[in-house]
């Protein structure tokens, strides 16, 4: 007996069944709606009358109940086979990524990169050539900075850019922590290094780190770190 | 306050599971004939349930289904225990009879 052929009571009880199960996965209502179907089909061939049928069966939100209590279910006392998935896990993506605190990072780099550049890219004072004769400047030269920078200043662009650098590639329970080393270090950095002016160029740049540090994760990053095996 | 419908229920719950592999342990069963045998000796309520159950087993692997021809020509879905589900019934029964030994003493222990 196909589900075209059931008694009108009988396909308005399955439908009831099936908007229980509106929260369960396609693949569970699908399982069970077969099962009912089955087992409804089968009861009627053998002679038994559609109500009796139905009132056995007992209410339609009877079905859901044992679905939603255990969805998901865990049974960590036995083991089940493990089902070969031929999907690929899938891989998280740009916007599972972009948080408040990876874009306070990313700021972060960007600052300190900022901060370079407006350094480096300047041009500076190297000499001038006087008429020996006349005394006048006759010629100025100017390079950029960045051939001429004092070991101190290039020292500091590097390490801002290299710490500020490192919490956008960090993953997982260590993504906390390294976001506030950065915030740490690069706070002293900018403040040690003011009396050489670049401190003032690469405070933003340690602003934002502590800014990043202090935006708390999100909950869907606090499930992804408790799921990681630990030392991750 | 405390029915007996409500502390069936509650026992019911994490032990018709294993009821229903042991049903599968005896061979290939089809749904109907397992919620009969279930409902007649008082492990569901309704017949409906067992189905969200066997899906449930179905997902965790312990049961497999098929389609098979019955008899009288119509196709019927029928239940197999997988080897994991006869692991699990095994440590089911390891855990229950201590559990239900401990229980009886328990309630039988004078006051």
């Amino acid at each position: 007996m196909t589900h075209n052929e059931l008694p009108a009571e009988a396909v308005s009880w399955l439908a009831a069944a099936e908007q229980t199960l509106r929260r369960a996965s396609a693949e569970q209502t699908a399982e069970i709606m077969d099962g009912l179907r089955s087992h409804i089909a089968e009861a009627l061939a053998r002679g038994e009358a559609v109500d009796d049928v139905l009132t056995r069966l007992g209410p339609p939100t009877d079905v859901a109940d044992p679905v939603l209590e255990e969805i998901p279910r865990r049974r960590p006392d036995i083991k089940p086979a493990q089902v070969q998935s031929t999907a690929p896990p899938q891989r998280p993506g740009i916007k599972d990524y972009m948080t408040a605190k990876r874009t306070a990072q990313i700021i972060s780099f960007a600052l300190a990169l900022l901060a370079a550049a407006i350094i480096s890219l300047r041009t500076g004072y190297v000499g001038s050539t006087i008429d020996p004769d006349t005394g006048e400047v006759i010629n100025t030269t100017t390079q950029l900075v960045l051939f001429s920078m004092d070991p101190k200043i290039a020292v500091t662009l590097i390490a801002a850019l290299l710490l500020t650098a490192v919490p956008p590639f960090v993953r997982g329970r260590r993504m906390p922590l390294t976001t506030a080393c950065v915030a740490g270090i690069m706070t002293i950095l900018a403040i040690t290094t003011t009396i050489w002016i670049v401190g003032w160029f690469i405070l933003p740049a340690a602003i934002a780190a502590v800014i990043a540090a202090t935006i708390p994760i999100t909950p869907r990053e606090r499930r992804a770190f408790r799921q990681q095996p630990a030392g991750a | 306050m405390v029915t007996s419908e409500r502390v069936l229920t509650s026992l019911r719950r994490g032990l018709v599971e294993f009821c229903a592999l042991a049903i599968l342990r005896d061979g290939p069963t089809y749904g109907l004939d397992m919620a009969r045998r279930l409902e007649a000796d008082g492990l569901i309520a309704g017949e409906s349930t067992l189905y969200p159950l066997l899906a449930r087993l179905l997902t965790s692997g312990l049961a497999e289904s098929e389609w098979q021809e019955s008899d009288a020509g119509r196709p019927r879905k029928y239940y197999t225990l997988t080897p994991a589900g006869r692991d699990a019934l095994e440590v089911f029964e390891n855990s229950w009879i201590p559990l239900r030994n401990a229980v009886d003493r328990t309630l039988r222990r004078p006051s």
